[in-house]
């Protein structure tokens, strides 16, 4: 393609037309130099319609582009807000729950402990055969004490354990809702990446990150506002019957 | 339900088959068996001796579903009794689970006392039936 020419470069072939007019008065140099002129002229038009249909196609691609952006900025970004605030508040309650059920089983694992330090004592002094009758009766009394509080606490703890462990379901489930999370903000830096590159005015393929059909959806931070999910277990189990289940 | 019947747990969180295994361990079933997606579950299904399987639905390699559907399909394996543990809640896909031939189906999360009712309704109504 012809560049185009400077002003310096004009003024000088415009001087040697006219020398070569004035000079030879012959009609083929200045007409070749005048078809010259014409002939920049044209080149410089077609390559502001190149320039201007690339700009076009770029500001297309843009807008494609653009509205994924919009969509992520509306709805996706509020949505992982929504998603991330549901994973601090079930770490949350799954740290208190935790928590809780260890205070209490820790005085009540001590308690059980102290007793049988002391019982232990009084037993060596029993087998050494230091009791008296009096003192042997209140051991007696205090072994049946601990036996009916190591059962009562045994059930306890077991169901404080079995709090602790069904409290570390949330790993799961907020592992699932992280997961969904850094696929958006992947998303979130490929429309960037993109971004860059139409505004670097450079042609990008053509990208069309299309959802599919049916996808599992994961865990449900609001079930309750929505018709299409069940809330609980009770709702499972009506859907199910529903179907002769 | 025989407290001896060997259980295979599958799910892609280790947390979720600990506690799974916990609870069942807690049901008195100590004989339990661990996959963690429907391709490492299948082979331990196919080797036999697997009486009651447990899964989750949305794994990474093969979904719980199509585990569920692959077992449904294998002569073998067709009759075994399946229990889907998910947090899948939308109601098309616990209909498409009960159509896949889903035996009893738990929405996460849920309580050591839901996992208990379902395991027992499942073979109380095998027994029934037998």
């Amino acid at each position: 393609m012809n560049k185009k020419l400077t002003k310096k470069q004009c003024l000088e072939e415009v001087r040697m037309l006219a020398k070569r007019i004035e000079e030879s008065g012959g009609d083929d140099d200045a007409s070749r130099l005048l078809d010259k002129f014409h002939n920049d002229r044209d080149a410089d038009l077609f390559h502001e319609i190149g320039r201007l249909t690339r700009d076009l196609h770029d500001s297309l691609n843009g807008f494609r582009l653009d509205a994924r952006v919009v969509s992520i900025a509306e709805k996706d970004i509020p949505d992982a807000r929504d998603r991330l605030n549901h994973v601090i508040s079930m770490t949350e309650q799954a740290a208190r729950r935790t928590l809780s059920a260890i205070e209490e089983t820790m005085p009540m694992s001590n308690r059980l402990g102290e007793s049988a330090t002391s019982l232990k004592g009084e037993w060596t002094r029993f087998t050494r055969r230091e009791l008296t009758p009096e003192e042997f009766r209140m051991l007696a009394r205090r072994i049946e004490e601990f036996l009916a509080a190591i059962t009562a606490d045994a059930s306890c703890i077991h169901s404080n354990l079995m709090e602790i462990l069904m409290a570390q379901e949330y790993q799961d489930i907020t592992g699932q809702i992280i997961h969904r999370v850094i696929r958006l903000v992947q998303e979130v830096e490929d429309s960037l990446v993109g971004l860059i590159r139409v505004s670097g005015q450079r042609i990008i393929p053509a990208d069309p990150a299309k959802e599919t059909g049916t996808v599992l959806e994961g865990p449900q931070i609001r079930p309750f506002e929505r018709s299409d999910v069940v809330a609980n277990q009770d709702e499972v189990d009506s859907l199910l019957s529903s179907l002769g289940f | 339900m025989d407290k001896n019947t060997k259980i295979l747990i599958v799910d892609d969180f280790a947390t979720m088959r600990g506690i799974i295994k916990n609870l069942l361990r807690d049901l008195g079933y100590n004989n339990v068996v661990e996959a963690d997606d429907g391709n490492t579950a299948l082979p331990v299904l196919r080797g036999g001796g697997i009486q009651f399987l447990i899964t989750d639905w949305n794994m990474p390699g093969m979904s719980g579903l199509e585990l569920l559907r692959t077992v449904r399909a294998d002569a073998n394996l067709a009759k075994l009794p399946v229990l889907m543990v998910t947090a899948e809640a939308k109601r098309e896909q616990i209909v498409e689970a009960a159509q896949a031939g889903i035996n009893g189906y738990i929405v996460k999360p849920f309580t050591a006392n839901t996992l208990k009712e379902k395991i027992d309704k499942i073979f109380e109504r095998i027994a029934a039936s037998a």
